[in-house]
């Protein structure tokens, strides 16, 4: 195990260094951001300059690449060109928010979707059944902007129940939340009931029951934990892109996450603020990866990395 | 049933409960702001009352002409106005880089500044720079030299009051050496560049010179102007603090003074009152806030705003005409900033012998080919858009006059001139590139590009082409010259004073961009209306630049849009000014 885990680590940094070169080579592709950030009326070639001169742009490619990774291995991104403060810090600023619309996104998609899909497969064909499956579908379905913004009407606006935008008391989280997690909620009912439904109809189950089990030590002691395998990697890869931000929930519901800070870097060509926010997401998701392998070794006795 | 009743009774809930209890906690943390962005300003100080003062010199010497203006005056405030305890909460889509700090803020700053910050000069609803700080402001015969009087008893946030040393660490720390390389807005930089030096404080005088002639640094001074460069800081409470820290946590001798800072969400402020503009001290208007608290929230997405606006979550927001309806349906309505952002069509390259628009007269036909009128009120209605004014000189705006308003429709005109210019029915022209992107200030840009092209194909027989780039991406090219030979379709902020604008678009040949096609005339016509010093020439001499540069059409003009700011029930009054893209007028602003 101890050496799985060390090749999973190297395969990470290597995973990043790659990422780090693309994203990069990418950024750069975008246009000369000195050009961008000076108004018309500073049109003077000096202003162009020194303009390049901040932002280090004066350097050959290959040379800012290795100041670049030179600084990123320490967690300096560089300064963010929109208010020249170091964009870990703004990183780090923004991440908080995240993290809390996450937790309460992945705390709802845990406590609505896995109990539905379980209970859409115990009570196969039944109106629940189709109701639970109708609320996947849509979930799925609908784009999240356009949800967004129905529920900010329907419960903001109309029924002037819930806020309509930002950060504030536990109401707050509602809206945006479940805006969130619908889709990740839609997956998990669809998982859960596809992989019961595996389960329920395995050998090893109809031999329980034959053995004369209790119906509830069947489902519980023996189907249950099985089927949360596949739900097990699913919620993992699924935090880890709710901590890498929601681009249109943090938008639509002013919420200042690392997604809302992504798209305004991008917009913008901010270039530290974009490569620090997708390698720190790729941190992010190769974490959760890694966790996820482990933790399979616990749950599942098959699985052996030895 | 009897599955779940299981699991309820059963099955292991602690999982869940373990969720719900980090769902809760989440929801309860959310409260909590990341600690090194939040704020609190400094204690206001019980400041002293400020000492009465003698009016103001109706009129300074330095004042220019008032300028003809589409709203009303402003009602005289009585000495004692009734404050309300209520809050107004104000969301806007952006805040540039969300600095207090002068020197190194953009435009979307003066969201905010206007609130914090007073200003060296005030202006009116006229456009006429008024006494604000400066009681007067004097500019030297050689015009190199700017000369302010301060007033007494203005005094800062924390009860400190505003000196005449303050003034001068102000201009030291905008314009001296230092600003040129660490700026962190290029224009700043830019104006940094043509200071020779700022004078040390001499009793209420400060003084600043310049290299060249800057006729125009008054307006650059003054609340209205479409930078930040007109707010004064205190420079014992910054120099303590540095720019970061001040950027924190501000103080400034505004109307409002900061209480919270949240960054990219929220900025609270709770009025000043000992805010110095007021009859007491010699003004015929009472410019202290009439509300107690002011909430701004930065929300990008405009669907939230107006789902806001109906909630009752917001009082002022940025709005669009599209929106009107659903506004107006839960009891607001739209208040127009007029004259706020200009159509600025460009003909690019036309310097260059290879291009059509070499010729005037196909600048000229291309103007003509366009029904102006049935765009602009067709997209934007006839309230909320004006097919007058040349681009950037607008009604309200320094140098405007009726005749160089847009050229009226006419196609028959358009084909002849366009047959006169070699290109009979369009044959030969070859393709027209419009080049244009989705503005978050003005919306249908990519509709308004393609009227544009389908009115030179039917009036001109003239294949035209849009293009709609990401804005980044559209300016790279336009700055890089990658666009010669095409049509630039953009919207800009409008401004009262746009002789720095048309400096470098017509008389800076060494310059990234210019429009002139490097003709010495336009050159000396910019020239010449900058350098006039003479307030009460000024008009003339920039309606004299206008009418050149009309005639030489190398930007037709399709008019401008009146920003709709939506309001809620709650506000009785506002007055935003014209040609001011950002919030202006707090004062203004009453509850019902």
């Amino acid at each position: 195990m101890q050496r799985y885990i060390l090749t999973r680590v190297f395969q990470g940094f290597i995973t990043l260094w790659a990422l780090s070169f693309v994203v990069f080579i990418s950024a750069h592709l975008t246009g000369d951001p000195a050009v961008i950030l000076l108004p018309p009326e500073a049109s003077a070639p000096e202003d162009y300059e020194l303009m390049k001169r901040k932002l280090g742009l004066d350097k050959s490619k290959p040379e800012q690449y290795l100041i670049f990774m030179k600084n990123a291995v320490r967690l300096d991104f560089g300064l963010s060109t929109k208010d020249w403060r170091p964009a870990r810090d703004i990183l780090l600023e923004r991440l908080p928010a995240t993290i809390q619309l996450s937790a309460a996104g992945m705390g709802l998609a845990i406590l609505l979707g896995i109990p539905l899909g379980i209970l859409s497969a115990v009570k196969r064909n039944s109106i629940f059944d189709y109701l639970s499956k109708f609320f996947a579908v849509v979930g799925m379905a609908a784009p999240q902007f356009w949800v967004a913004i129905m529920l900010i009407l329907f419960f903001g606006a109309y029924l002037k129940i819930l806020p309509t935008y930002g950060r504030g008391g536990p109401d707050h989280f509602i809206l945006p939340a479940f805006v969130l997690s619908w889709s990740i909620m839609a997956g998990m009912v669809r998982l859960g009931r596809s992989s019961m439904l595996e389960i329920l109809d395995s050998e090893f189950v109809k031999f329980a029951r034959v053995k004369g089990l209790q119906e509830r030590l069947v489902l519980w002691k023996h189907a249950l934990r099985n089927a949360l395998i596949p739900l097990l990697t699913f919620s993992g890869i699924s935090l880890a892109g709710l901590l890498n931000g929601s681009v249109v929930v943090e938008v639509v519901f002013a919420w200042p996450g690392v997604g809302r800070l992504l798209l305004e870097g991008v917009v913008q060509r901010n270039f530290p603020i974009v490569q620090a926010a997708v390698l720190v997401s790729a941190l992010f998701y190769i974490i959760a990866a890694l966790i996820v392998d482990i933790l399979y070794a616990y749950v599942d006795p098959r699985i052996r990395y030895n | 049933m009897k599955f779940t009743k299981y699991l309820a009774a059963k099955m292991n809930v602690t999982l869940y409960l373990a969720l719900a209890l980090t769902l809760t906690l989440a929801a309860a943390c959310g409260t909590s702001a990341p600690a090194d962005t939040t704020t609190t300003a400094p204690a206001p100080a019980a400041a002293p009352a400020a000492a009465p003062q003698a009016p103001a010199a109706s009129g300074s010497s330095s004042a220019p002409a008032p300028a003809p203006t589409a709203t009303p005056a402003a009602a005289v405030m009585p000495a004692e106005v009734e404050v309300s305890p209520g809050m107004v909460t104000i969301m806007n889509a952006v805040w540039g880089n969300e600095y207090f700090d002068p020197r190194d803020q953009v435009g979307e700053g003066l969201n905010f500044h206007r609130a914090l910050h007073a200003f060296w000069i005030n202006s009116n609803e006229n456009y006429e720079l008024i006494p604000g700080v400066a009681t007067a402001w004097d500019i030297s015969p050689d015009g190199l030299t700017w000369t302010f009087n301060l007033r007494e008893g203005v005094t800062f946030h924390d009860g400190e009051p505003l000196t005449a040393e303050d003034g001068a660490f102000t201009f030291e720390y905008m314009y001296g050496p230092e600003a040129i390389e660490n700026s962190l807005s290029p224009g700043q930089s830019g104006q940094a560049r043509l200071t020779e030096m700022v004078h040390p404080a001499e009793g209420n005088t400060v003084k600043i010179t310049h290299k060249e002639i800057q006729a125009n640094f008054a307006f650059l001074s003054a609340e209205s102007a479409p930078g930040t460069t007109g707010p004064i800081i205190p420079d014992a409470y910054f120099q303590a603090e540095g720019s970061d820290g001040y950027n924190l946590k501000p103080t400034g001798a505004g109307p409002f003074q900061m209480v919270e800072f949240l960054r990219s969400e929220k900025m609270l402020f709770e009025r000043f009152d000992d805010f110095y503009y007021h009859p007491d001290n010699g003004f015929d208007e009472d410019r202290r806030a009439k509300f107690q608290t002011l909430d701004m929230r930065l929300v990008p997405e405009a669907s939230t705003r107006v789902a806001a606006l109906r909630a009752g979550d917001a009082d002022i927001i940025e709005a669009n005409v599209a929106v009107r309806k659903q506004i107006e349906d839960s009891g607001g309505r739209i208040i127009f900033g007029r004259e706020s952002t200009y159509v600025w069509m460009i003909l690019q390259g036309c310097q260059n012998q290879e291009f059509p628009c070499h010729n005037r007269d196909v600048r000229f036909a291309l103007d003509y080919a366009i029904d102006k009128e049935a765009i602009m009120y067709g997209l934007y209605t006839e309230e909320g858009a004006c097919v007058c004014g040349y681009n950037y000189a607008t009604p309200s705006t320094l140098g405007y006059s009726s005749d160089i308003d847009p050229i009226p429709y006419n196609p028959e005109r358009a084909r002849e001139l366009l047959a006169r210019a070699g290109y009979p029915n369009g044959e030969g022209f070859g393709t027209l590139n419009i080049y244009t992107w989705i503005a978050g200030d003005l919306p249908f840009m990519p509709e308004l590009a393609q009227l544009v092209a389908d009115q030179w194909k039917k009036n001109l027989n003239i294949d035209a082409t849009v293009e709609v780039g990401e804005t980044a991406t559209i300016r790279n090219r336009w700055f890089n010259k990658e666009l010669y030979g095409g049509v630039l379709l953009r919207p800009n902020e409008a401004k009262y004073d746009a002789g720095r604008s048309v400096t470098v678009y017509y008389a800076d040949f060494e310059g990234r961009i210019h429009f002139g096609a490097l003709r010495e005339d336009l050159r000396d016509a910019v020239t010449k209306a900058k350098s006039e010093i003479d307030p009460a020439k000024r008009q003339d001499a920039y309606n004299e630049m206008y009418q050149q540069l009309w005639e030489a059409h190398y930007e037709p003009s399709i008019g401008h849009v009146h920003l709709p700011w939506g309001v809620s029930g709650r506000i009785a009054t506002w007055e935003p000014w014209p040609v001011t893209p950002y919030l202006s007028s707090f004062w203004t602003i009453t509850l019902q």
